[in-house]
C-alpha cells in the first residue's frame, strides 16, 4: 500500500516541525515531541493533553491559547513515556497548575500516572489528572478495562481550556471537565480499516459490503461487523445507542460529527444532516453543531458522532471564542 | 548456578537480536487482538538498552538502567509494565552476580509491578499469566538448580504463553474485542517468553 511519507521513524519529528511552521505562537521542542505555547500564563491552569500519534490535528493541533497549553505525541498509536509526558509538564511549569487530559487506553493511563508522580517529586507544581472516556461502543464490564475516549475528548480540550483561560482555579477546572465527560457519548463506525506506516498493511480486512460497528481510533477492529446499509440507517442506529446509554431527550445538546480522516466532507454532511433530523424526531434539542476531523484514525473512512448535554457554564465556556485553527 | 554480570548482559543482546528476527511476529499477534506494533516498540526499547555503557555499573544498576530505558522507549503499556519491573527489581537483586534466588526475584517483583501497576489478574490473556503461574512454578524446584532444570523452566514458559490462546482478553485494547480476543496468543506473553528464556540461557552457560 502507498503513503505520502518519508522514513516511517521520522513521521512524527516531520509532522509536528510542519505544524509548528504553520503557527508562531507555538514551538515544537522536538527531542520529546511537545508542541507547547510559546507564552504560559503564570495565572492560569495549564491544560495538557497527549497521547499516540495518527489522530491529528489531535492532540498538537490544538494547542491555542483557550485550548491546550500542550501536547505530547507518542508514536503512531503508541502512548508517550514519562519522559516525555514529563518534559510536557515541566514546559508549562510557570503555570498556576495542571491539567492531564487523557484518554482512556492502559498505555496513555500507565504511563502519564507514571509522569504525574515522578512531576510532582520534581517541580512544586499541583498537578490534577482526568481520564475520559466517551465511548459507548464498550460495554462497561469485568470484561474491559471500561470505555475508551475518543472524539468527545476534543470538547474537553475546548471547554476545560476556555475554563482555565478564564483564570479558574484547577480543582474547578478539573470538575468542570469531568463533568462533560460525564455529559457526553460518542460511538463511532469505519468503512475501511487502515495502513500502518512502518509495514505499509492493512490493520483489519473488511469486505466491499460490510462496516465495522463501534470501532476504536487505532485501527482495531470493531465491536462487530454489519452488511453496508444507507448511511440513514448506520446513523439511526448509532443514535440508538448514543441515546439507549444516556437521556438526551429534551436536553440542549452539542452535536459533534467527527471524520475519521478519509471520509469526504460530502459524506460527513449527509451523516450530519441524518443526524440532526432523526434527533429532532427523538425531541432532542441540538443547539449547536460542530463538524469536522477532530480526533482521526490515519486515512480511515467513517465518522463518529459525539453528543454532549449543555448547561449553562458548559454551553458559555463551549461558545467561548478561540484562535485556533483545528477547532474553527 | 550463576548469571555474571557479563552474561546478564550478552542476554540483553540475544535479547535484542530475537526481538529483531521476530519483531513481525509480535505485530502480527498484536494487529489480530491490538494494534499491531508490540514487535516494533519491543525491538525500539531493546535496541536503545544495548546501545547503554555498562561498564562500571554493578548488576542493580544494570538492571535500573534497561528498566529506565524501556520505561523511556517502549510507549504503549509495555513500556511503564517492562520499565517498572526491572526498575523494582533493580531495589532488591544482589549487587554483583545473581543466582537462583536473584532470578526468582526479577519474577516475584515483576508480578508485583504488573499487579500493582497494571492491576493483572491471571487468566486476563496478558504477559502476566506468565510470570504469575512462572513464580508458583519455581516453588517446586530446590534452591540450587541444574541444567536440565532450567531446560525444564524453558519449556515451561513457552507453554504458559501459548495458553493464552484461548483465553479472553481482560486488560488492553484486545478487551474490547472480547470474544473476539480467542485464538490469538498475547503477544506480550511472547515477549516475555524471550526475555525469561535468554536470561535463563544466561544462567545454563556459566
Amino acid at each position: 500500500m502507498k503513503k505520502l511519507i518519508n522514513k516511517p521513524e521520522d513521521i512524527v519529528s516531520e509532522m509536528l516541525s510542519g505544524l509548528e511552521k504553520t503557527n508562531d505562537k507555538i514551538k515544537y521542542i522536538m527531542e520529546n515531541n511537545v508542541i507547547v505555547l510559546k507564552e504560559i500564563k503564570k495565572n492560569q491552569v495549564a491544560v495538557i493533553s497527549g497521547g499516540g500519534s495518527g489522530h491529528e490535528p489531535a492532540h498538537a493541533g490544538f494547542v491555542g491559547e483557550g485550548m491546550l497549553s500542550a501536547a505530547v505525541s507518542g508514536p503512531i498509536f503508541t502512548s508517550p513515556t514519562p519522559k516525555a509526558i514529563l518534559r510536557a509538564i515541566e514546559s508549562c511549569k510557570e503555570a498556576k497548575a495542571i491539567l492531564l487530559v487523557v484518554k482512556n487506553y492502559t498505555g496513555d493511563v500507565l504511563n502519564f500516572k507514571i509522569a504525574k508522580q515522578q512531576a510532582e517529586k520534581k517541580f512544586n507544581l499541583k498537578i490534577e489528572m482526568i481520564i475520559v472516556n466517551d465511548d459507548v461502543a464498550v460495554k462497561n464490564s469485568t470484561y474491559t478495562i471500561g470505555r475508551r475516549g475518543i472524539a468527545g475528548t476534543i470538547l474537553i480540550h475546548k471547554i476545560a481550556g476556555s475554563a482555565a483561560r478564564k483564570g479558574l482555579d484547577i480543582k474547578e477546572v478539573k470538575k468542570i471537565a469531568e463533568k462533560v465527560n460525564l455529559s457526553m457519548r460518542t460511538i463511532g463506525i469505519s468503512t475501511s480499516s487502515i495502513i500502518i506506516p512502518a509495514t505499509k498493511e492493512k490493520s483489519f480486512e473488511l469486505s466491499e459490503n460490510e462496516f465495522e460497528f463501534g470501532l476504536g481510533i487505532h485501527g482495531e477492529p470493531g465491536v462487530y461487523r454489519e452488511k453496508m446499509k444507507p448511511v440513514k440507517n448506520i446513523v439511526k442506529e448509532m443514535i440508538d445507542l448514543l441515546l439507549n446509554d444516556y437521556d438526551f431527550k429534551n436536553k440542549n445538546i452539542v452535536l459533534m460529527l467527527n471524520g475519521l480522516g478519509g471520509s469526504p466532507q460530502m459524506e460527513l454532511l449527509i451523516a450530519l444532516n441524518n443526524a440532526h433530523e432523526y434527533l429532532n424526531a427523538n425531541k432532542v434539542n441540538v443547539k449547536h453543531v460542530k463538524i469536522g476531523n477532530f480526533m482521526t484514525s490515519m486515512e480511515m473512512k467513517g465518522f463518529s458522532i459525539t453528543l454532549l448535554e449543555l448547561d449553562e457554564e458548559i454551553e458559555e465556556l463551549y461558545m467561548d471564542k478561540v484562535n485556533i485553527n483545528s477547532w474553527n | 548456578m550463576k548469571l555474571t554480570k557479563n552474561n546478564l548482559i550478552k542476554s540483553i543482546i540475544n535479547i535484542s537480536k530475537i526481538l529483531k528476527r521476530e519483531e513481525k511476529y509480535l505485530c502480527s499477534l498484536d494487529q489480530k487482538i491490538g494494534d499491531g506494533d508490540h514487535g516494533t516498540n519491543m525491538l525500539r526499547g531493546f535496541n536503545e538498552v544495548i546501545k547503554l555503557n555498562f561498564n562500571n555499573l554493578n548488576i542493580r544498576e544494570v538492571f535500573f538502567e534497561t528498566g529506565n530505558t524501556l520505561l523511556n522507549t517502549v510507549g504503549g503499556s509495555s513500556g511503564p509494565l517492562y520499565g517498572m519491573s526491572f526498575i523494582n527489581a533493580s531495589e532488591k537483586i544482589s549487587e554483583n552476580i545473581m543466582e537462583e534466588k536473584d532470578f526468582k526475584i526479577f519474577v516475584e517483583s515483576t508480578c508485583f509491578t504488573l499487579e500493582d501497576l497494571g492491576q493483572s489478574n491471571l487468566n486476563d490473556k496478558t504477559m502476566y499469566d506468565v510470570w504469575k503461574n512462572l513464580s508458583i512454578f519455581l516453588n517446586i524446584f530446590p534452591e540450587k538448580w541444574t541444567n536440565e532444570i532450567i531446560e525444564e523452566i524453558i519449556l515451561k514458559v513457552k507453554k504458559l504463553s501459548d495458553s493464552t490462546k484461548d483465553m479472553i482478553a481482560k486488560k488492553g485494547r484486545a478487551s474490547y474485542l472480547q470474544n473476539r480476543s480467542k485464538g490469538t496468543i498475547d503477544p506480550g506473553s511472547v515477549s516475555s517468553v524471550y526475555i525469561i528464556s535468554e536470561f535463563l540461557k544466561g544462567f545454563k552457560n556459566d
